[in-house]
């Protein structure tokens, strides 16, 4: 009796069919449902909100700092002042998500909204998690959707790798790190850097917050770093130093006479993250 | 889905609308760029939604150093008054699993604002032609059954070819002896679902298309850009080159194609 076709002669391998459109894939995911970020304020901060007369939460400046390099400066330049936590904003349910609010270290994957006790109408929000694309529209919106953005300047701070970024020069006469901004039509200054220079974009969080803003007419303005370092070092943190005489940050900030010191213990904690099994 | 810059939103009904496929080599986006950038067309909005991944950028058709810094988001809307022509320009990719949605609220869109046609431009993978495809034109077109009544016949006249219809299941013949066929559009993005669901729902679709690789796709950006203007007329067109050949238009470069292969090397590489 003959074998049966690929019985002791090793494993069958189907051929991609090309009956199999990848558009089948695609169309498969689309009937999953789509995640979604979710806010979860405080218990004071939901007090608030429900006896606000507009459901909201007043706020004239929101900073939104995301990556390491940019919560790294946020957490050494600002947020040295008394704060209090308003509220996280989650994006998942994996093993590394951090729920709870009890998980404040700066090295934490997590994504806090603190508030200024010197200045309650600045709304800070730090964002040390790897949104996936899918989530970055919904985790805009719920970042959005209880604070009162009328009369309200938003400043973002992210960084990016020099590899990315275009130029005519070439980058090994390029003095990195270095800052680049954007800016919406409705914020009438200038950033404090050059702006970022065609065919150059960014992408990611920090658009999705921008396009928000622009669509939606709130004067915002982003600031790029472009560093050559995949670990978090003090010369890609410092340079974001200049976005603290302009707007929103120059009527906000307070001096941090620690500043250094807390810029390396910072980068330390960090150190102890990048190694070859994390 | 879209929200109007202008403070009264003014899309007039009986507009063409142009629309862009994601498709290999980005042609049908690179095509947008030179009309939009040729005709001055003045941004009236945004597609604003969570089927498209967020970006942003300085003006990409900017002309001077005050209008450089105006920002520009992943998906516009721009209008020309002039010619009757509304275009989006789509800059990112879908989000993964949302290609459904995303061609449902277009075509949704589109109707509410009552565009008498939309012509959609894309590309297909050079490697996937069939014989007859490999020689000759690489431009083809598909009109929906409602626009083939209205169009059909200037299309005709411009001596173009259809997209050759493809076997659905090669070798297999049905009990009448006919073959099925079917559009198939190898890299073309949203485009031949696109025209599916426009057919069946009886909306006047144009597909434009050509075939190409990925690569240096400027020159398919400007073939299809002629293709398009041989039929509406957008642009004056210079002498044609030769019996048969696309009348080639007066296209302006937008200065957001530069470095489109990355920076300058570093010179004391060699």
């Amino acid at each position: 009796m003959a074998a049966p076709l690929g019985c002791g002669y090793g494993d069958l391998v189907l051929a991609s069919s090309r009956a199999v459109d990848d558009e089948e894939e695609e169309e498969e995911a689309s009937q999953k449902p789509s995640p979604s970020a979710v806010l979860r304020w405080s218990t004071q901060a939901k007090q608030e909100i429900s006896e606000s007369p507009n459901d909201c939460i007043e706020c004239s400046a929101l900073i939104v700092a995301i990556g390491p390099v940019a919560t790294g400066f946020i957490h050494t330049y600002l947020l040295h002042q008394e704060t209090e936590i308003l509220g996280m904003i989650g994006s998942g349910l994996s093993e590394d998500t951090c729920n709870t609010f009890e998980q404040t270290s700066p090295a934490d994957a997590t994504c806090f909204l603190h508030r200024l006790k010197s200045a309650p109408s600045v709304i800070v929000c730090q964002c040390n998690v790897d949104i996936p694309p899918e989530m970055m529209f919904s985790w805009t919106q719920q970042l959005f959707s209880c604070i009162n953005i009328h009369n309200t300047y938003v400043g973002i701070l992210a960084s990016a790798p020099v590899s990315e970024f275009r130029s005519s020069v070439s980058l090994s006469d390029v003095t990195v790190p270095f800052l680049r901004g954007l800016k919406t039509n409705q914020f009438h200054g200038k950033p404090v850097c050059p702006y970022l220079e065609q065919p150059n974009t960014a992408k990611g969080l920090p658009a999705s917050v921008l396009t928000h803003c622009q669509v939606y007419r709130v004067p915002a303005v982003l600031y790029m770093c472009y560093s050559d370092s995949i670990y978090v070092e003090i010369p890609a943190i410092k340079a974001f130093l200049p976005v603290l005489k302009g707007t929103p940050f120059r009527d906000i900030v307070q001096e941090n006479p620690h500043a250094d010191i807390t810029l390396r213990k910072l980068v330390e904690l960090r150190a102890l993250q990048n190694n070859l099994y994390t | 889905m879209f929200v109007s810059c202008e403070k009264e939103p003014n899309i007039p009904k009986g507009y063409t609308l142009l629309l862009p496929a994601v498709s290999v080599g980005n042609v049908g986006q690179l095509a947008v760029d030179l009309i939009v950038h040729t005709l001055g067309m003045e941004r009236i909005g945004y597609l604003h939604t969570d089927c498209l991944l967020p970006m942003v950028g300085n003006n990409p058709f900017s002309t001077s150093q005050e209008d450089a810094s105006q920002l520009a988001t992943g998906t516009e809307v721009y209008r020309s008054v002039e010619k009757n022509i509304v275009a989006v320009q789509q800059r990112a990719p879908l989000v993964r699993g949302k290609q459904c949605e995303f061609r449902r609220r277009l075509l949704e869109w589109a109707k509410q604002c009552g565009f008498s046609r939309v012509v959609l431009l894309t590309s297909s993978h050079a490697y996937e032609r069939i014989d007859t495809q490999m020689t000759g034109t690489q431009l083809r077109y598909l009109l929906s059954p409602e626009l083939q009544q209205s169009v059909g016949k200037a299309v005709g006249e411009l001596k173009w070819t259809e997209l050759e219809r493809r076997r659905l299941y090669p070798g297999v013949e049905q009990r009448d002896g006919e073959e099925q066929t079917g559009v198939f559009i190898p890299g073309g993005g949203i485009a031949r679902k696109f025209y599916q669901e426009c057919c069946e729902a009886g909306f006047p679709l144009a597909v434009l298309l050509t075939f190409c690789a990925e690569g240096d796709n400027i020159p398919d950006a400007f073939s299809l850009a002629n293709y398009l203007n041989q039929w509406l007329q957008l642009v004056p067109c210079k002498k044609s080159g030769g019996k048969g050949a696309t009348p080639q238009a007066e296209w302006k470069i937008p200065s957001s194609w530069t470095l489109l292969f990355g920076s300058a090397y570093p010179p004391d590489l060699y």
